[in-house]
């Protein structure tokens, strides 16, 4: 049990998650004999991949394919689990001090990194500040908030010092997409897609660009007995039908599905089975302009609200695979809005006779023209459901469909739109996941909205280290969005659907989509 | 004849010039951009951040500047650049897809001419028969289906209703030859089907033509067996059109491997144009398509020679 044990050494403030390490057993399995963790030792687990993950070297892009990759050959800090979870990764316990600028981190000994070295607190120095370097322009020095310095303080210590509080600085350090831990003295002089060197479960064997990433596991991995498997391949299928066919012809363990419209095919198929998602934490956002038009008008935008039957659009974009959300949906524990357990937001629930008595009242009796802007197919189709919801309340919608994802991207940036829906990518912290998009100043605000009063809870809720408090300031948030209607989430999901054979055992799905349980699982084959 | 193939290789610079400049100038052109793919959109969006990128890939130099630079050190330096995404030579990574999407163009090739020649022939020596009818609607099937869709069909009712049939993916000759061959065949087959039906009605109407010719009636006046008035007489030049076509299409080959190379998951020249269009990955793009347009022009050039080779009277003009 040992090496899951992360002492929380201020448990009433602790950063972030309420850290409720007594029950973290619940996500890893006991470390006890080694057949009873892997029944069956052995074998390849494949998976078809998509998008081509292009680079593989941590903190160089913001792409999200290839840290589901390096995820297996690096290790962070401290490990998110499926509820939110904090637990120790390659730190084993960590501090806030009084004044809460800074966290000291204890790290675990007995470490080998893929090349040979044990991990040491310089590594960890190494990674932060090679993140802050402004020569290698990573794109997650951001993340890293009012960060002022990190120095080891001997072998196994390290302390992060902050200009002030920086509550998500706990989350940032459990998600190696941000902070895969890299060692020293192979970086520098090595290209990370040939070779590679972590401390994660897996080593890099091969990357064949556009064919496949090919993964061995590490016997020298710290969580001992670990991994069940020998090898994991990344297959690089692009095709999310071919992906399908290469799972039903046995060329693949698991498929991931990121349309609920391909579950029908899979439904019945024998031996195959869905794996539970793990919450739904990926929100279809509709960006709608206040500064200019007819969508400055707060009464226009709460009847568009009004005159959205979510729960209309869950049902057939996603054939009721997805929940009634908003930005930080209900699967985000502890922050997120559930339907069921809090109380309802304003000007959420479908009432088109409401809509349209505030539409007359703004000026607008005889209904208006809106023009949507839409890129990628499931937002096409929301799109589309939502031409037919809103024409009822007279607001007839046109589609401008974007032949580039990217060229839409610039638009919503520039706010070169009347409305837009992007899907919105996960992110572990609450702050992380909404500073960006509604703190007025941002360069990504996706409706150029600029409202004191959410720029105040947005800053509070960057220092704010009490969780209960935390949780508060992230409702008020919603509340507010919702009131003002600066957005409108059609509908959450999860991130994917994963299919997998009946010989794959003790697999779980993460809220990221990362593949966190490779280590654990073991083929009965 | 060495006059011939001179002046064509002269006319292959201005061609191949005009190819990379307007692949040049389109993926400029088209939206989106290489620091948003990148970076994301906050890093993009930061001035400072998003100069140093930029002048660090050569992006803020006049775009006249980065065209005669790119073309210079291919020419004078054989160096064809590095991606931007991964930073490895653009060269080796055209020289070890080349091979797959060749062997995919080959095979998709010889299928085409085993399914087209045949059945033209016999469409036009069995003209109006039910036969002729049926290699007709074949082609006209062939020649209106797009091969993406022959090959999702292939894809996704091959794992159905033989699951045990592996129809994706890539073995490389050398390392398996029978397994290469056979997962090969499927998107080949898809290729080839519908090149097939193109070759099928060239060859159609150019025997129908040549039948009609005198000297195929004097032949057939000495007495001679239908057969070799056919094979003898009428082949030889009945396939010359046939030739030209088949050296114009390899053209469409390369287009339909890109989208087949998606569909069946095979790791060619296609995928990884598709891939660095996807990631405005612009040295692999340049490089790959001034390869690709190099490769067809040779191509039809080789038709063509072949041609003169049978024909004389191509040589004068």
């Amino acid at each position: 049990m040992e090496i899951r044990q992360l002492s929380v050494a201020r448990p009433t403030r602790a950063l972030a998650f309420v850290a409720t390490v007594a029950a973290s057993g619940a996500l890893l399995p006991a470390a006890v004999a080694a057949d009873e963790q892997c029944p069956v030792r052995g074998g390849t687990f494949t998976i078809p991949f998509a998008p081509e993950p292009a680079d593989l070297t941590p903190g160089a892009n913001a792409q999200y394919a290839p840290s589901l990759i390096f995820d297996q050959i690096y290790d962070t800090l401290l490990i998110l689990d499926r509820d939110g979870n904090l637990l120790p990764g390659l730190a084993t316990s960590y501090e806030v001090s009084d004044d809460s600028l800074s966290v000291t981190f204890t790290l675990r000994e007995g470490v080998m990194f893929h090349h040979g070295r044990e991990f040491e607190a310089r590594d960890v120095v190494y990674t932060f500040e090679r993140l802050l370097d402004p020569e290698f322009a990573s794109p997650w020095a951001a993340q890293l908030g009012s960060i002022t310095g990190i120095e080891a303080l001997d072998r196994f210590t390290v302390r992060m010092s902050f200009e002030e509080p920086f509550a998500p600085i706990l989350s940032v350090v459990s998600t190696a997409w941000y902070t895969a831990i890299v060692p020293y003295d192979f970086t520098p002089e090595n290209n990370l897609n040939e070779k590679a060197s972590g401390t994660g479960p897996f080593k890099l064997v091969t990357y064949v660009p556009d064919d496949h990433v090919l993964l061995e596991a590490n016997s020298d991995y710290w969580e001992k007995g670990y991994p069940c498997i020998d090898a994991v391949r990344f297959n690089m299928v692009p095709d999310p039908q071919t992906q399908i066919s290469a799972f039903r012809q046995g060329n693949a363990d698991i498929v991931v599905l990121n349309d609920p419209k391909f579950i029908p095919i899979l439904q019945n198929v024998e031996g195959a089975r869905l794996i539970e998602p793990a919450g739904a934490v990926n929100e279809s956002g509709l960006g709608i302009n206040t500064a200019e038009g007819s969508t400055a008008d707060v009464r226009v935008r709460r009847a568009l609200s009004l005159g959205t039957d979510r729960r209309g659009v869950i049902d057939t974009v996603l054939f009721g695979y997805g929940e009634v959300g908003t930005k930080i949906s209900c699967g985000k524990v502890p922050y997120g809005w559930c339907e069921d357990a809090d109380p309802p937001l304003p000007y959420h629930d479908y009432d088109p006779d409401q809509a349209k008595a505030l539409l007359a009242e703004a000026g607008y009796p005889d209904g208006l023209d809106l023009t949507m802007q839409v890129s990628l197919p499931l937002d096409i189709q929301t799109a589309e459901i939502l031409q037919e919801q809103w024409s009822a309340i007279g607001v007839s919608l046109s589609i401008e469909q974007i032949a580039d994802f990217n060229q839409q991207l610039d638009n919503y940036i520039n706010v070169k739109h009347e409305t837009s829906i992007v899907s919105l990518v996960w992110q572990p912290d609450p702050h992380s996941d909404v500073y960006q998009i509604y703190y007025s100043t941002s360069p990504i605000n996706l409706g150029k909205f600029a409202d004191e009063e959410l720029d105040r809870l947005l800053d509070a809720g960057k220092v704010e280290l009490d969780v209960e408090k935390r949780i508060q300031i992230y409702k008020d948030v919603q509340r507010l969005v919702a009131d003002q209607v600066y957005m409108i989430y059609p509908y959450t999901k999860p991130v994917n659907w994963q299919y997998v054979w009946d010989h794959v055992k003790n697999y779980q799905a993460m809220p990221s989509g990362t593949y966190l349980h490779l280590r654990y699982l073991w083929l009965d084959k | 004849m060495g006059r011939y193939i001179v002046r064509r290789l002269l006319l292959l610079i201005p061609v191949v010039l005009g190819v990379t400049f307007l692949t040049f100038l389109l993926i400029r052109i088209i939206p989106g951009d290489i620091v948003t793919r990148m970076m994301g959109v906050t890093i993009a969006n930061n001035p400072e951040t998003r100069a140093l990128i930029l002048s660090e890939l050569g992006l803020d130099r006049p775009l006249l500047e980065q065209y005669v630079w790119w073309l210079g050190r291919i020419f004078l330096q054989g160096d064809f650049g590095y991606s931007f995404i991964h930073g490895g030579p653009v060269i080796d990574q055209i020289l070890s897809r080349g091979p797959v999407t060749l062997q995919l163009g080959l095979m998709s090739m010889a299928i085409a001419i085993a399914i087209g020649v045949p059945l033209g022939v016999l469409s036009a020596v069995k003209r109006g028969t039910a036969l002729d009818l049926l290699a007709r609607i074949f082609a006209l099937l062939g020649i209106s289906t797009p091969s993406f869709f022959t090959g999702t069909l292939i894809v996704v009712f091959g794992a159905i209703w033989f699951p045990k049939v592996t129809t994706l993916g890539y073995v490389p000759f050398t390392e398996a030859p029978w397994e290469s061959l056979s997962r090969m065949l499927w998107p080949a087959l898809a290729l080839g089907l519908g090149i097939g039906a193109i070759i099928l009605r060239y060859t159609r109407s150019s025997v129908l033509e040549v039948l009609g010719e005198d000297y195929v009636l004097t032949a057939r006046a000495k007495g001679l067996p239908e057969a070799a008035v056919v094979f003898v007489h009428a082949l030889k030049s009945a396939l010359i059109p046939v030739i030209t076509a088949i050296g114009l299409w390899s053209a469409f080959l390369v287009s339909g491997a890109v989208i087949l190379e998606e569909v069946f998951a095979i790791p060619g020249l296609g995928r990884l144009v598709l891939s660095a269009i996807e990631n405005r990955d612009y040295p692999i793009i340049q490089g790959t398509v001034l390869f690709l347009s190099l490769v067809v022009a040779l191509v039809i050039l080789v038709a063509d020679l072949l041609v003169a080779a049978v024909d004389p009277r191509v040589r004068l003009h």
